[in-house]
This record gives structure tokens, C-alpha cells and sequence, in this order.
């Protein structure tokens, strides 16, 4: 079975965003790359929710910076990619879908097909949704050194508390700490 | 000089106590062997403490239950000690309503905070420890006091409570010092402010 796998950047203090959707404060290295490019060779499918999608959509087409790796820029581009957004009516991003809403039925039939894992990036309302379903097999948090004071949550409208299993910690040179979680084990 | 220590179990979602102040979301404090790690490393912290910063609510909780655990048959060993050792260290319980406090070796401020934390650090001793109180850790926080972060992550995400940062109006710039994993799947995150 593909698993669905998160990968986002957080603030301390569990923003995803600034107010206004302020990402200046992600850190950008080396290391962060090499992690991101073996990440995105395990993947065989990228989910969005519409925010997301419209940042990622305006910028890996042409992006050409110096700090993005080939295989990164290829790989966002080339593969299949669903974006969730009622109010969408096309997507131009090569390879993507528009999907007016996600349904637990769907992404279970997605998960049974063959293919390589499955990755959401961003897309926090899209996690707090897969999460409340138990959809999401393995959440790589990445915590960045720095405390927003306000922000766009990581983690928003949950009415129930949800725990995880630690799964791994890891440091980075940059100070950046990876929290690697999978649903907790059934008790 | 001597620092500020924050030391607080917060949730993924950066909450450091449910709405009404519930720790129901952290396993069984009555469970030596579960904490066994976490108090090691605490014990550790607390030989570079003299000093105990303490929030009115959690004063209020700490003085009725610490000295009679220290009487109670049922205390596990752990809370014996910190019994003992809450009751021997100087605190101070920062607090505008509380008139006095009766707790042996506590002193009350009431107000200027600020001036308090830096006269105190000017003085000879050891590092000052906040470990306690949603509301006094985000004063602390507000007022640029804290000198040490220790942030202990439980592994859930609690979508409502206590923040532990809040009412900020600036970004804080921190510089990781270290990580480590504890039992029970508790990821340690230790920073100080650039």
C-alpha cells in the first residue's frame, strides 16, 4: 500500500505561515535540499490544498534559482499532481488534476494502487482533514529555529486531540529539527 | 550569570496545558519507571537551579500538593525527592491578587517583573528555573527574559489549549543547542534566543 507522507516546515510555535503567508523564514541549505530530493524520489504523487498549490503552481514552472537541485525542479513538474479546491475550475500546472473535494473513499482507492508513496506539502487544512481520518502514514515535521508570534497554524480546526508515535528526531546543521511521527499504534 | 531556564512539555501544536489548564494529554505522572529518563535530565537541571520561578496558579497547586506528598505513603520515589527539594529551594511567585504566601522559603513579587529577573541575575547563585504555568512562561517569553528554552514534545496534537507563545509582537530568533529523544517518545528541543 503507498504511503502518504507530510512534509512541512514549522515555526516553534506551530505556524506554518506568517499572517500573510510569510515563508522568508524557512531555511534553505544543502543539507534541507539533499533531504528534499531523496524525499521527492520516493514520490509517485503530490497533493495540494488550493493555497499551496497556487504558490507552488507560480513557481516551479520556471524556477531557475541556483539553490533549487535539477532533479527537484524535474520532479515537481513532471509528476501527477491532484489539487483539492472547490472553487478551482482548471489547474495549469503540467500533470496536475483538480479534485473539487477530498473523500476518504478516494484516497483510500489511491493508496491501494500500485505506485510509488504518496506526499503533501503545505496544505494545512489538507493534513488536518487526512489526519482526522487517519489517512497520513508519516509526518515529517520540520521545526525551524524561530517563534512567529502569529501565523497560519500547522495544525488547524482539530476538535479531537490526536496522538502520534515519535518515529524519529534528527538534527540539522542549519538548527533545523525533523520530527518524524506515524500514527500512534492502535492500544 | 545566572540564566533564565524554561523548562515546559508542549504539545506538536505548541500548546502547553488543555483549555482549562488539563495535563491529561501527558502520560501518568505516577509511572517512576515511564519518566525514569526525563527526570534524570531533569535532576541534572535542577543541580544548576537555586532558584524556583513560579506563575499564582501553579504556586497555588505546588503548595498544597508538594509538602503533603512529602507525608503521603503513595508517593513514588521521584516525588519524595522533588518534595523535599521543593520545600528546601528558595521560590518566587510572581502574582498582583495573592496578598502573602505561606510555603517556607517563598517570596512574593508582585510586580516589575523585568526589574526583579535582572537584579536577580546580577546577583551570585545559580540558574533560575521556569517550569511551570502557561501564563508566567508567556510573560516571561513577552518580556525577552528567557535565557534557556528546553521545550520537551510530547508526541500529540491537542488542537486547542494554552499556548506557550503568545501575544508576541515580534519574531524570536533562537539558535538550536541540541536534541535528544526520550522515553516516552518525548523529543527534546533545546534553544537560546540570538
Amino acid at each position: 500500500m503507498r504511503k502518504i507522507i507530510v512534509s512541512n516546515y514549522m515555526s516553534l510555535d506551530s505556524f506554518l505561515a506568517g499572517p500573510d503567508g510569510e515563508i522568508d523564514w524557512f531555511v534553505w541549505d544543502d543539507e534541507m535540499a539533499q533531504y528534499s530530493k531523496d524525499l521527492i524520489g520516493s514520490i509517485g504523487t503530490i497533493l495540494f490544498g488550493r493555497v499551496t498549490y497556487e504558490l507552488m503552481a507560480a513557481y516551479w514552472p520556471t524556477a531557475s534559482s541556483p539553490a533549487d537541485d535539477p532533479a527537484i525542479i524535474s520532479a515537481m513538474n513532471d509528476l501527477p499532481k491532484i489539487v483539492y479546491s472547490r472553487t478551482l475550475d482548471k489547474a495549469d500546472w503540467k500533470n496536475t488534476t483538480v479534485a473539487k473535494e477530498a473523500r476518504k473513499e478516494d484516497i483510500l482507492d489511491m493508496k491501494r494502487q500500485p505506485g510509488k508513496d504518496i506526499v503533501i506539502y503545505g496544505s494545512s487544512s489538507l493534513v488536518s482533514q487526512f489526519t482526522q481520518w487517519g489517512l497520513i502514514d508519516d509526518y515529517r515535521i520540520f521545526v525551524n529555529p524561530v517563534v512567529l508570534g502569529k501565523g497560519k497554524p500547522e495544525f488547524p480546526g482539530f476538535m479531537d486531540t490526536v496522538k502520534l508515535g515519535l518515529l524519529e528526531t534528527r538534527a540539522f546543521k542549519s538548527g533545523v529539527v525533523l520530527l518524524r511521527y506515524q500514527p500512534a499504534p492502535a492500544k | 550569570m545566572r540564566k533564565v531556564i524554561l523548562s515546559m512539555m508542549m504539545s506538536l501544536d505548541g500548546f502547553v496545558a488543555g483549555p482549562n489548564d488539563e495535563m491529561d494529554w501527558l502520560p501518568p505522572f505516577n509511572d517512576d519507571a515511564l519518566w525514569e529518563d526525563i527526570h534524570k535530565k531533569m535532576w541534572e537541571n535542577l543541580r544548576t537551579v537555586d532558584t524556583l520561578l513560579l506563575g499564582r496558579a501553579t504556586y497555588q497547586i505546588w503548595e498544597k500538593y508538594w509538602p503533603a506528598a512529602a507525608k503521603n505513603p503513595a508517593s513514588t520515589k521521584n516525588d519524595l525527592e522533588f518534595s523535599r527539594y521543593a520545600d528546601e529551594t528558595q521560590k518566587i511567585v510572581f502574582s498582583r491578587t495573592l496578598d502573602k504566601v505561606d510555603w517556607k522559603n517563598t517570596r512574593l513579587v508582585k510586580d516589575n517583573i523585568a526589574e526583579e529577573i535582572s537584579k536577580l541575575k546580577a546577583q551570585p547563585g545559580k540558574n533560575l528555573a521556569l517550569s511551570g504555568g502557561a501564563g508566567i512562561a508567556q510573560t516571561f517569553i513577552r518580556l525577552g527574559l528567557i535565557d534557556d528554552y528546553q521545550l520537551l514534545v510530547q508526541p500529540v496534537i491537542l488542537g486547542r489549549g494554552k499556548p506557550l507563545f503568545k501575544g508576541l509582537e515580534n519574531r524570536i530568533k533562537l539558535k538550536l543547542v541540541g536534541t535528544r529523544t526520550f522515553r516516552p517518545e518525548v523529543a527534546a528541543l533545546q534553544y537560546r534566543p540570538l
